[in-house]
């Protein structure tokens, strides 16, 4: 209901004579990214979701390297860089950011942290709100299998050990650590400065003869459906539900918006999958 | 547009009704709070955050909003264990003990291995399973959710190259299992590992830490325990040990008090600046009903280097700007150093309640220096919340370091400029 509220209230203030140029950035997960645009989102998501902007040519995909700790120069740094670039070229004043997965946390950082880069509160300042397609806002049991028994090699200094930066940070008790001292948003912290609405996948879901399978790859949901062992009844193939849930303020869990009810992957809530990219389009 | 003139214009008359008000000190720190005792110098290496830039920043928060108080505990619970074992021994054959059915089980050879050459993924097939009744299952019989490294590279994941995963299927049960790979052609020094989850076993080791922030000096108390469904169960043994950011890595002795184990250990965080967390890792075994139970824990804390501290002095004023605190500070070197804090206002009924979060950072240089917090004069306009104000949840970090030098839940009362 708040978020609807906020809508009305952003729908009237457009209606003045003082009109917001609206724009969209895309925000990439977990990993080093050179053309996030067909190898992490697809075209024909992002080209979806754009056309409910004034401008359809307002739209920004992140490329940043997210294997990362997400207050390093290439996380945040350059995901600041070309924010702050795309707000101050394209004179965006109403920014809406769509994030996935880790890329909630690594934006997160930048509401949380306003002071570590002078480009910290333009951004901010402009946001409208954070649309957080499954962010690992609590961590995940994963990160924790990865990095099991990994101390033998990290004791001697880190040098051997299998996980990147990005995946050790989302260790479940590593993202209880940074939420509790360095990100805002969780249960008994301070609010952010701006709204962070949660987007939660529920349930993976791989039948052969089920064509929903299929969407976003059959394969990759496999995996997902796999790595579900490892993980709460609740869950997107990578992420509990309440990791999802964990900071910010839930906008909806997929099946009670969806087209047909269907659950989102953590690969299907980066996809035009069921009718996402409507609800996404829809709110801009 | 015509809201922003007229908070300006309400926060302006406010300001020219109220004095300025200057020299106010920190309050006394509380149980709870963070307070470095003295300043270290930090040893030479590479700045986290080495921006000259001073930033300011602030925003409301929810008058509703409820901010907890405090350095939160950590605690850790595990039901999981791995084993470090040699292709010899995996030939060999070697005991995993489970507690619950349907363990989930990853085996994969170690990466970065000193004491010879890496081996080959395990093919499951040849995988041999025998149950605590000598009951064998081989050929991928006695698994389920059979993957190699494909399948879970497909979900993202980055399990280390060679991961080989299943499920025990129920018919293997639980207990005192066996597991082989009698046809592993692999050099027999090549390191392994293997991963036991057990999702359905109620039997947990939890690892607790009275809070989740230190300072350089201070003693990290760790407590130990181990469950099933919530009724404490006697550790066997156990052992721990705590690493640093950077792999420094120290033993930390148990000692069994009131059926608990416990360690301390004092904290050396003389380190140049890494990122990351120290963790704590701890091995414990025992049994639970008739069954051996192993698990390993890992919980994560921050320890920061006192590089700098704040010495209590504050300047309260207010103007035509806003409300703004100049806190002072002294720091063992130079660096980019932040304060951050809430503005509590009362509400019509007295009660204090969140106004406002505000951030400073600012290079400083050896020295005494100071940060300030400024709030906004339209932001206190905008807000029901009037004086005295408060200032709670004060911070001051190390940026440089990424540092929580100081935490202090109640830093300012009775603010009434």
């Amino acid at each position: 209901m708040q978020r609807w509220i906020l809508s009305l209230a952003l729908a009237l203030l457009a209606a003045g004579p003082a009109l917001a140029t609206t724009g969209v950035a895309f925000v990439h997960g977990t990993g080093q990214q050179t053309d996030a645009l067909n190898n992490y989102w697809t075209a024909e998501f992002v080209s979806s979701v754009r056309q409910g902007l004034p401008d359809t040519s307002k739209y920004v995909v992140i490329n940043c390297d997210f294997s990362q700790y997400m207050w390093t120069s290439g996380a945040a740094g350059c995901l600041a860089g070309q924010l702050h670039n795309f707000i101050t070229t394209k004179g965006i004043t109403d920014l809406v950011v769509i994030t996935h997965s880790n890329g909630g946390n690594v934006m997160r950082w930048i509401m949380s942290n306003p002071t570590w880069d002078s480009r910290y509160p333009t951004i901010i300042s402009r946001i409208r709100w954070v649309n957080a397609l499954a962010p690992s806002s609590l961590g995940t049991p994963l990160a924790d299998a990865v990095t099991s028994g990994t101390i033998f090699e990290q004791a001697v200094g880190w040098l051997l050990g299998y996980a990147s930066d990005a995946v050790k940070m989302q260790q479940t008790s590593w993202m209880a650590s940074y939420n509790a001292s360095w990100l805002y948003g969780t249960a008994g912290r301070p609010a952010l400065p701006k709204g962070f609405w949660d987007v939660v996948g529920s349930d993976v879901e791989t039948a052969i003869w089920d064509p929903d399978s299929y969407c976003g790859g059959y394969d990759l949901n496999l995996g997902l459906e796999v790595t579900q062992a490892w993980l709460a009844s609740c869950s997107d193939g990578f992420l509990n539900c309440t990791s999802q849930a964990g900071a910010g303020t839930v906008w909806f869990y997929d099946t009670s918006v969806t087209a047909g009810g269907e659950p989102l992957s953590h690969n299907q809530s980066r996809r035009k999958c069921f009718g996402l990219d409507v609800i996404l389009r829809n709110d801009l | 547009m015509r809201t922003s003139t007229f908070a300006a214009s309400l926060a302006l008359t406010t300001a020219l009704a109220l004095p300025a008000v200057s020299g106010a000190q920190l309050l006394a720190s509380r149980s709870g709070d963070l307070v470095p005792s003295r300043l270290v110098a930090p040893p030479a290496g590479p700045s986290l955050n080495d921006s000259r830039d001073a930033v300011s920043f602030a925003w409301p928060l929810p008058a509703g909003q409820s901010i907890a108080g405090g350095i939160p505990a950590v605690s850790a619970a595990s039901r999981e264990y791995w084993l470090r074992l040699s292709a010899e021994e995996l030939v060999r054959g070697v005991a995993l003990p489970t507690t619950a059915a349907r363990a989930l089980v990853r085996i994969h050879p170690a990466a970065g291995a000193r004491q010879g050459a890496s081996g080959p993924a395990v093919d499951p097939a040849t995988v041999v399973l025998t149950d605590r009744t000598g009951r064998s299952f081989g050929s991928g019989q006695g698994m389920e959710l059979l993957v190699g490294e494909a399948e879970l590279a497909q979900a993202g994941v980055p399990f280390p190259a060679g991961t080989t995963a299943f499920r025990l299927s129920a018919e293997v049960g639980s207990g005192l299992l066996r597991l082989a790979v009698p046809d592993l052609a692999a050099d027999p020094a090549a390191p392994y590992l293997v991963h036991v989850f057990e999702p359905e076993s109620s039997v947990e080791l939890t690892v607790s830490l009275p809070r989740g922030l230190y300072l350089h000096g201070e003693s990290l108390g760790l407590e130990l325990t181990a469950s099933a469904a919530g009724k404490a169960l006697p550790l066997a043994s156990a052992t721990a040990f705590v690493t640093s950011p950077s792999g420094r890595a120290w033993s930390l002795p148990l000692s069994t008090s009131q059926g608990r184990m416990r360690g301390v250990l004092r904290l050396d965080a003389r380190e140049p600046a890494q990122g990351g967390l120290w963790e704590v890792h701890v091995v414990g075994d025992g049994t639970a009903g008739e069954a051996k139970f192993l698990r390993n824990a890992r919980a994560a804390f921050a320890v920061a280097l006192p590089s700098a501290r704040l010495t209590g002095g504050v300047k309260v004023a207010r103007d035509a700007a806003g409300l703004s605190l100049r806190l002072d500070v002294e720091t063992a070197a130079a660096g980019r150093f932040e304060v951050r804090g809430v503005l509590y206002g009362r509400d019509a009924r007295g009660e204090a309640r969140p106004l406002a979060q505000a951030h400073a950072a600012a290079w400083l240089d050896k020295g005494p220096g100071s940060l300030t917090l400024v709030v906004p004069a339209e932001l206190l306009a905008g807000s029901a919340l009037t004086a005295p104000f408060e200032l709670r949840h004060l911070e001051l970090i190390d940026q440089g370091r990424m540092g929580v030098l100081h935490r202090q839940d109640l830093a300012l009362s009775a603010l009434t400029p």
